[in-house]
């Protein structure tokens, strides 16, 4: 069993006060990645151009078209993904009791890849909104597989028992992914440029399909917010949870919906990014401690900044085109789940 | 006899055996007793060459355990951890002659002398009749007899068990330590166990040895080491030692210091 | 008391075998056996016995004579070694981590062999060097990074599978993205390799995989009582008098060079290193049984790859287009009814 709980702190206690200015002080970081977003690119702007076409001046240059429907897009489509993938790594981690769970390690984002598989080649989807539909479906049915797994059986929800779950649905539905795009070659080139996860857009579908899908994000985020102590109390044990009063079934339900909204519409926009939702949360109890409201208020900056990050550290890296966000956020939280299995003290086998 | 001299032991960066001494004689019962936490185990493990980090020396008939090749060493010393794996599907005789595995090779995988050695085990810890029996359908006093008839199948001198009754009734438990007292007096052998409950140790050890912090705070016969001010050393607890037949009879007091 | 054992004595040697397990190899053997005949036999020409013995025997015509003896008779050897080399190495990855679901194709070797085929085909673009060559060093490669990061004084097997299963997503993110800027024949060509068949065995050096996969097969049946001790436990095999941290490094050994002969052969077959094991266990009743899990695994490559060339003859399918949709159902079942019993 891995027990990443923190014990010794009891939940929401310390002063509140250093916590606020290190929310300032994330707060300020998002403002600068933004910034960040809008001048670094393959086109290098000057401040004052930038500032002009977000005001709206020269609606015509270059700079301005740039700006407006090239980098802001993919900012505000940064932020938003960025937010629902961490939140959503949040909530799996709290309620798998596990550090290692992240949407992409749970199987969420082969699930989504097989049903858009499936739907380029039985439907001939190719619009970026159908197959963002798919990927909702094909990723919670992945989800929902993985956790009745999870929690069936003598001693439930284990965390290892929970990622090798997760393991085995991403080798099946890679498989049947694989064979689906051997029978039909002509299936491989949507969907390659589907799977690895990018927050750039041709003209503004990003956008588009970002506003598409803000409901479900909407009703995600107000479902966490609401379990949120629930959560927080279940921290202690579900023991403690149950004699507190909390419906653990309800919250854990719940909690699932939500995983599954913010997970899955994220990856109808953005494609699959792992690891966000697993390095987040990690950073985001080293800064707050063990209390899930801070660190839910931190995660709302912290998701975006790495994203962003990422993502400005793909568009700098190649002279000439741009390594995807997808990739590169890989080689952010690969590191840091290694180093979560290689030193924490809790894995006691 | 096995010596330990000036033992330290550290286990990802935290001290815990900090220079352990002591002896334990041959053909004794001997028990480790301590709060949780204050290395017993890892004291058992270490006499068991299972722990490579440790520092200070461990001599086994004036030998020094280091130097001793594993293959050797199996035929001295039998280690029985706390909650050893049962393997699916094995039956009694199975893990039983799995204790001959020292005396044994691969291309010399069975003889009259290992049969014999299983036999008189299972005669041993009376399991002869469970011999065709699967592990898994055992009750936990047989599992642990089970257990322990491997350990005796091994034929060494002497035999570390690690809180060999930590999960079984009342019942169980006498019988085991009945088990364990006739073979120290019977058989000769020299027998270590870390034990959890003082009753028990109270009325079977030969020698007791208490820990504390990884230090060895008292040692000897069981009426020197239980006596209500070691006893106060040792747990941090007031107890008073009455007498029963011969042997101490330890009776937690309310602690007036917290109370 | 050792009926349930075969006793088998010779001069100095003594050695005892499970009677359940000598039955299983028996009838296993009579299997493949029967496979074996059936695929000789059957394809885009069927032969009769008597056709058959007489082309063997060199009397037949020579069209006859090219498809047995340098088509299919090549093939079948090569799947018997390769399914002998992916059951070892699945076996012997379960036993060391008491974990069914380790097995090679979960734990992220196969991402590596793909990483290591992208590379050969998209990176180097040579094409005198096959794809096979890519896939084994990275199989290899993998295998011992993995190694490397879960080595804190000696490997914890559930550390050691959780890595690779972190190592094998970034592996797996690297090939994806190396595949966003190739052509789409080549990807088209890396996807066909990857799900892995017995197609084009015939450019295989036959003899020398023999002898690497018999080899292979007989450190597995030697390292069989061994693993049966660790099983208990490490500390109960030191006591045993087994050299735990020798004998570790060499069965991982094995197990990493079963896999990677496997995938030289027939590419990342999926499952069949996975389900060789749990099969054999669940039907002897107990393990470990690394050789049995060999036959075992023979027995399903052939079986799976008599099915994908027959289907849909003259169309034949890659081998791991079958074992797919056999195994990811045999993959389910295992987690929801094996799982439960187990303390994971």
């Amino acid at each position: 069993m891995i027990f990443f709980k923190d014990h010794s702190q009891s939940v929401g206690d310390g002063h509140w006060w250093p916590r606020i200015i290190i929310i300032s002080v994330l707060a300020i970081g998002l403002g600068m990645m933004i910034f960040a977003g809008l001048v670094f690119g393959a086109r290098e702007l000057t401040l004052s151009e930038v500032w002009n076409a977000l005001r709206g001046h020269e609606s015509e240059s270059i700079a301005s078209i740039t700006v407006n429907s090239l980098r802001l897009p993919r900012v505000l489509v940064g932020i938003v993904v960025g937010i629902a993938l961490a939140v959503a790594g949040l909530l799996i981690q709290n309620i798998t009791n596990n550090g290692l769970a992240d949407p992409g390690i749970l199987g969420i984002n082969a699930g989504a890849s097989t049903a858009v598989v499936i739907g380029i080649w039985a439907f001939g989807f190719s619009s970026s909104f159908d197959l963002g539909w798919l990927s909702i479906i094909g990723a919670s049915v992945a989800i929902i597989i993985v956790m009745l797994i999870g929690f069936s059986g003598a001693r439930h929800a284990s965390p290892i028992k929970l990622i090798l779950a997760g393991a085995a649905m991403t080798a099946i539905f890679s498989s049947i992914t694989s064979s689906i795009l051997f029978l039909a070659d002509e299936t491989i080139n949507v969907f390659r440029h589907w799977i690895v996860g990018s927050l750039s857009s041709g003209g503004n579908t990003r956008l588009l399909q970002l506003t598409g899908f803000l409901p479900l994000l909407l009703i995600g985020m107000f479902i966490s917010i609401f379990v949120l102590r629930g959560l927080d109390v279940l921290q202690l044990g579900e023991d403690t949870a149950l004699a507190l009063g909390v419906s653990l079934q309800q919250i854990r339900f719940l909690g699932i919906v939500a995983i599954v909204l913010l997970a899955a519409s994220a990856t109808a926009i953005a494609g699959p990014i792992g690891f966000l939702g697993l390095a987040t949360p990690h950073v985001a109890r080293a800064l707050m401690g063990a209390s899930m409201i801070w660190r839910f208020a931190a995660c709302l900056f912290l998701g975006p900044i790495l994203l962003l990050g990422a993502d400005i550290i793909g568009r700098l890296l190649l002279q000439s085109g741009e390594i995807q966000v997808g990739v590169v956020i890989v080689f952010i939280g690969v590191p840091v789940f290694l180093s979560v299995v290689r030193y924490s003290k809790e894995l006691i086998i | 006899m096995i010596r330990v001299e000036n033992l330290q032991v550290e286990l990802s960066k935290q001290t815990v055996l900090s220079g352990v001494d002591l002896e334990i004689e041959n053909a004794k019962l001997s028990m480790i007793v301590g709060p949780n936490g204050c290395g017993k185990s890892t004291l058992l493990r270490s006499i068991a060459k299972l722990i490579s980090s440790a520092k200070g020396k461990i001599i086994l008939d004036k030998r020094d355990v280091k130097n001793i090749p594993i293959k050797q060493f199996s035929k001295m010393l039998g280690f029985l951890p706390q909650n050893p794996r049962s393997p699916q599907g094995l039956k009694v005789f199975d893990l039983v002659s799995r204790g001959r595995a020292p005396h044994q090779s691969f291309l010399r995988q069975w003889s009259d002398s290992d049969e014999a050695a299983v036999k008189s085990a299972l005669e041993a810890t009376a399991m002869t009749g469970n011999h065709n029996r699967l592990l898994s359908e055992l009750s936990g006093g047989q599992k642990q007899r089970a257990w322990i008839a491997m350990i005796l199948a091994q034929q060494t001198d002497i035999i570390l068990l690690d809180e060999p009754t930590s999960a079984l009734d009342l019942r169980y438990q006498f019988e085991i330590f009945q088990l364990l007292k006739t073979l120290t007096e019977d058989h000769g052998k020299t027998i270590v166990t870390v034990v959890h409950d003082l009753g028990i140790a109270a009325r079977f050890a030969d020698h007791i040895v208490a820990l504390k912090e990884g230090r060895v705070v008292a040692s000897g016969a069981s009426k020197t080491v239980l006596t209500s001010e070691n006893l106060q050393k040792i747990y941090d607890w007031p107890c008073a030692v009455m007498q029963w037949e011969n042997y101490p009879l330890i009776i937690p007091l309310d602690n007036l210091e917290t109370a | 008391m050792t009926q349930s054992y075969f006793h088998f004595k010779f001069m100095h040697i003594s050695m005892l075998f499970y009677r359940r397990s000598v039955y299983f190899g028996l009838i296993v053997t009579v299997c493949i056996l029967f496979v074996v005949w059936s695929s000789l036999s059957m394809g885009v020409r069927n032969f009769g016995v008597v056709d058959l013995w007489n082309i063997m025997n060199g009397n037949g015509d020579s069209t006859d004579q090219f498809m047995l003896v340098e088509l299919r008779v090549p093939r079948i050897v090569a799947g018997l070694l390769a399914g002998m080399a992916f059951g070892i190495s699945g076996e012997t990855f379960q036993s060391l981590t008491h974990n069914d679901l380790a097995s090679p194709d979960m734990i992220g070797l196969n991402a590596g062999a793909a990483l290591g085929v992208v590379a050969v085909l998209l990176l180097i673009e040579n094409p005198f060097i096959p794809l096979a060559v890519g896939a084994v060093l990275g199989v290899v490669v993998t295998a011992l990074v993995i190694t490397l990061v879960s080595w804190r004084n000696g490997i914890n097997q559930t550390r050691f599978v959780l890595t690779g299963i972190g190592v094998g997503a970034l592996l797996f993110a690297i090939v994806q993205y190396v595949l966003l800027s190739a052509n789409v024949m080549q990807v088209a060509q890396a996807y066909r390799w990857l799900i892995g068949s017995l197609n084009a065995t015939t450019a295989c050096n036959i003899s020398a995989l023999t002898f690497l996969v018999v080899s292979i097969s007989l450190l597995a049946f030697r390292t069989q009582p061994v693993l049966a001790l660790m099983d208990m436990g490490e500390g109960v095999a030191q006591n045993l008098g087994v050299h735990v941290s020798f004998w570790r490094v060499l069965v991982i050994g094995i197990a990493i060079s079963a896999t990677a002969t496997a995938v030289y052969i027939c590419g990342p077959v999926a499952f069949v290193a996975f389900a060789s094991g749990p099969i054999t266990r669940l039907v002897i009743g107990r393990g470990p049984a690394v050789f049995l899990s060999g036959l075992m695994g023979a027995f399903l490559l052939i079986s799976a790859d008599f099915v994908a060339r027959t289907l849909f003859s003259p169309i034949q399918l890659p081998v791991g287009l079958i074992t797919v949709f056999v195994g990811a159902p045999f993959l389910i079942f295992l987690i929801t009814f094996q799982l439960k019993k187990q303390i994971l």
